[in-house]
């Protein structure tokens, strides 16, 4: 493939930095009429990762779609990175995924028909051998001709209606787990600057292309309260979203939050995704920061996750557990904080 | 690179995708040139990078405006003095201690371990008499092992009430099997270490 032909070339930004900011969301969403389907079980104005609809007393349909543009310029890992992303939805409602269906957009006038093959495959395979890895199958899909690349997947899961897992339901002094490292967005723009070293690049790689499933596999006889994964809303969007739909606060001890190897360093000097900015923007009047917390870390808290990992609401004890369970999977799990029952809810607050 | 006699240096950074300014502006930075540099960007977050940057390398933005569809960012790369204790957005630590063995200085027979011990203790506590300020007490190696000791239970105590932070490595903690005995918000890992070495403006080693 031509040098100046890369994957990223047209991408304004990649991955779930190119989620919209979830206050332009709100506004877009509120025209729509709200459904008043018992069987549905999530409601759209808590930013669920996918919808359940019951099908019976002991069956639930999740369903989700999730695509995104290219955050680095390997077709496969591309392909893997957006599978294990979209199919993450389906394990944050607490269910496993059954079918999956491709999407996938992509600017075919600018490739010869042989790179075109060849880089089409690679994204598909990618997306198909994560599938096979989840269990589900791959039934079909859609293609369309693109000015940007995008790929991605619907994919559809099964779960026990009472045993689906929302962003509500977190209790007073719950503990917060969290199964991934953050930094994905500032990582990849030091990937892209070529200041990582070969050790953090295959963190971030393994993090990203990591399915879920393990994780959720560690809790399945815990008591998870409230469960979603971190994405582009980075961890504080998505925890203020959690602490909203549960009628609490969200409390973040910064130092125990994993980050990947040099982002720290990599934010102080500067390379803060755009993404992050938005959140920040989104999300600074829930939070609350400690005049301890560094710059850096703010940035990190606010950075979009492409694959992150998923974020559980469990009491202290069986938070322990399952920290040595993830830990023990060879997972960089932290035990992010804790969730207060306080006047007012949806504070996140960073000490 | 625009050059005009007796101008300020203008540099276009338009049209380059992120994180290209910031490491072509690293770069200039990096030339420990003192005269200040404009330069051309296309948004503000490109702007608020370039405040980051500058403010890990001790550089400063002495103007920065929206022009027209663009922004024009006015740095000084500034070489100030680098042992200087300066606070900037807590980016900067104050003095570390680093303790990466359960003994005082070096040459010490395993013999004389208790006096050694001991010497550390004493050490801990004439530093903190002292009054200065340390910011984090780091813990690797066979320095973990304070963490379980008794006799240093009070000196560590008494740091942190003066609002020190203490860490130790996670790893070290386990090979020494103290995992009970370290709460697990002190755990930390060999690259925050490296962090905290890296940006605290002295580091102790006793």
């Amino acid at each position: 493939m031509h040098k100046d032909n890369k994957l990223t070339k047209k991408v304004k930004a990649g991955g779930c930095a190119s989620k919209m900011s979830s206050q332009e969301l709100a506004s877009i969403l509120s025209v729509l009429q709200k459904n008043n389907s018992e069987n549905l079980l999530t409601d759209m104005k808590n930013f669920e990762d996918a919808c359940v609809y019951k099908l019976s007393e002991d069956m639930a349909v999740v369903q989700t779609l999730d695509f995104f543009p290219p955050m680095l310029d390997d077709p496969y890992l591309f392909g893997q990175i957006a599978a294990a992303n979209a199919l993450s939805d389906i394990y944050a409602m607490g269910a496993k995924p059954t079918l999956a269906l491709n999407i996938i957009g992509f600017p075919t006038c600018d490739y010869t028909q042989s790179e075109l093959q060849d880089v089409l495959h690679s994204i598909l395979r990618g997306g198909a051998d994560k599938v096979k890895e989840s269990g589900a199958l791959l039934a079909g899909g859609h293609s369309i001709q693109l000015s940007e690349p995008v790929y991605g997947l619907c994919a559809t899961g099964f779960v026990h209606p009472k045993k689906v897992l929302t962003n509500g339901g977190a209790q007073d002094g719950d503990s917060i787990v969290l199964s991934k490292p953050v930094g994905t967005g500032v990582a990849l723009l030091g990937l892209k600057g070529e200041r990582l070293l070969k050790e953090t690049a295959n963190q971030l790689l393994n993090n990203m292309t990591m399915l879920n499933a393990s994780a959720l596999e560690a809790a399945a006889d815990l008591e998870v309260h409230a469960l979603t994964d971190v994405t582009g809303f980075g961890l504080i969007g998505h925890l203020h979203e959690m602490a909203k739909a549960s009628g609490l606060n969200a409390y973040i001890n910064r130092t125990q939050v994993k980050t990947f190897d040099q982002v720290r360093g990599l934010a102080r000097e500067g390379f803060v995704p755009a993404g992050s900015y938005t959140n920040r923007d989104s999300y600074s009047q829930f939070t609350l920061f400690d005049k301890s917390v560094p710059l850096e870390d703010e940035d990190l808290f606010f950075d979009p996750q492409t694959s992150g990992g998923l974020l559980f609401a469990l009491k202290a004890s069986e938070a322990e557990t399952l920290m040595e369970r993830l830990l023990q999977k060879g997972l960089i799990a932290s035990l992010v904080g804790k969730f207060v029952s306080e006047k007012e809810i949806g504070k996140v607050v960073v000490q | 690179m625009s050059e005009k006699n007796s101008e300020i240096n203008q540099i276009d950074l338009r049209g380059l995708a992120c994180p290209e300014p910031v490491l072509r502006t690293k770069k200039i930075l990096d030339q420990k040139s003192t005269s200040p540099v404009s330069l051309l960007v296309d948004t503000d977050v490109t702007v608020k990078n370039l405040e980051r940057l500058c403010s890990a390398n001790k550089a400063q933005i002495l103007e920065s405006q929206k022009v027209n569809d663009h922004f024009r960012v006015l740095i000084a790369p500034t070489s100030k003095d680098s042992s200087k204790e300066e606070k900037k957005d807590g980016t900067i630590v104050g003095p570390v201690v680093f303790i990466s063995k359960d003994s005082f200085g070096t040459g010490s027979s395993p013999m004389d371990h208790d006096f050694s011990s001991h010497l550390l203790n004493m050490f801990l506590q004439s530093l903190l008499a002292t009054g200065h300020q340390i910011d984090a007490i780091l813990m690797a190696n066979s320095g973990v092992k304070i963490m379980a000791d008794s006799a240093f239970k009070d000196v560590i105590a008494a740091f942190e009430s003066a609002g020190t932070k203490v860490f130790a490595c996670g790893l070290c903690v386990e090979y020494y099997k103290i995992k009970e005995q370290v709460p697990t918000e002190k755990i930390t890992n060999m690259f925050a270490i490296c962090e905290y070495l890296m940006t605290s403006t002295r580091v102790i080693e006793p």
